[in-house]
């Protein structure tokens, strides 16, 4: 990766990525809203602590170890929405609802 | 040539195709008739979107929260939001719409109407046809 441009417009997207990215990894984990709201203060009070960094070595350092974390903390079966790319209903016909269904099975032996 | 195919569609379209269908299929497995809105799109009205998202914009602390939210309304100008809480009501708002905002559009929007168009945009609606429980 190109060392980082502190303040600049580009570094202000990777970031509110890796919040984004950080936030919803928070939300895989925390099924609580209450627990993943103060999950979500401790995340924005570390993306604040790192908020005045201007030396570029710095914040390239900050950078891979937020994506370590990231990396680290990856929900294995996170949530996703079930008709979006990944979901369980993705790109597939799940059959319509039955008013009758068929007999259930008798054993007459 | 021409003509035969014409009148063989008007044979068809006088086929009462329906009772045919029914013939067919075996009583027991006829499927439940409902209306599908798939074609005619998202059934969320713009009006709808935005009040969602103005009652979960609400939920955070905003600085000038005694402000009418509108479509015009801007995240960091009107709202005193900074880049991280305007990210974080985007998440927040993915998972009240069940939309993934991609990291492209996250960047660009800036306004509430922005996010409205979004979401109406990558709404998708719910299929009729399933149980409200599998759904």
């Amino acid at each position: 990766m190109k060392a980082p441009v502190p303040f600049s417009p580009q570094n202000l997207k990777y970031v509110s990525s890796l919040y984004r990215r950080s936030l919803r990894t928070a939300h895989d984990w925390i099924n609580r809203t209450d627990f993943y709201r103060e999950k979500a203060a401790e995340i924005k009070l570390r993306f604040e602590q790192n908020r005045d960094i201007s030396d570029p070595k710095e914040l390239q350092k900050v950078f891979e170890t937020t994506e370590e974390l990231l990396e680290k903390f990856q929900h294995p079966d996170p949530i996703i929405p079930p008709r979006r790319p990944g979901g369980i209903e993705y790109d597939r016909n799940v059959p319509p609802r039955y008013e009758k269904g068929p007999a259930n099975f008798k054993n007459t032996v | 040539m021409l003509k035969q195919f014409s009148i063989a569609a008007k044979n068809a379209t006088r086929l009462p195709y329906m009772m045919a269908a029914r013939v067919v299929r075996p009583s027991a497995f006829t499927p439940m008739r409902f209306t599908r809105f798939v074609s005619t799109g998202s059934p969320l009205t713009k009006e709808d979107v935005l009040a969602r998202t103005v009652s979960v914009l609400k939920s955070f602390d905003l600085k000038n929260s005694g402000d009418k939210i509108g479509l015009n309304t801007q995240f960091t100008k009107d709202l005193g939001m900074d880049s991280l809480d305007y990210n974080d009501a985007l998440v927040a708002l993915e998972e009240e719409f069940d939309v993934v905002f991609d990291d492209k559009s996250a960047n660009e929007i800036k306004t509430v109407g922005e996010t409205v168009n979004y979401v109406l945009k990558n709404y998708l609606p719910e299929q009729q046809d399933l149980d409200r429980e599998v759904r």
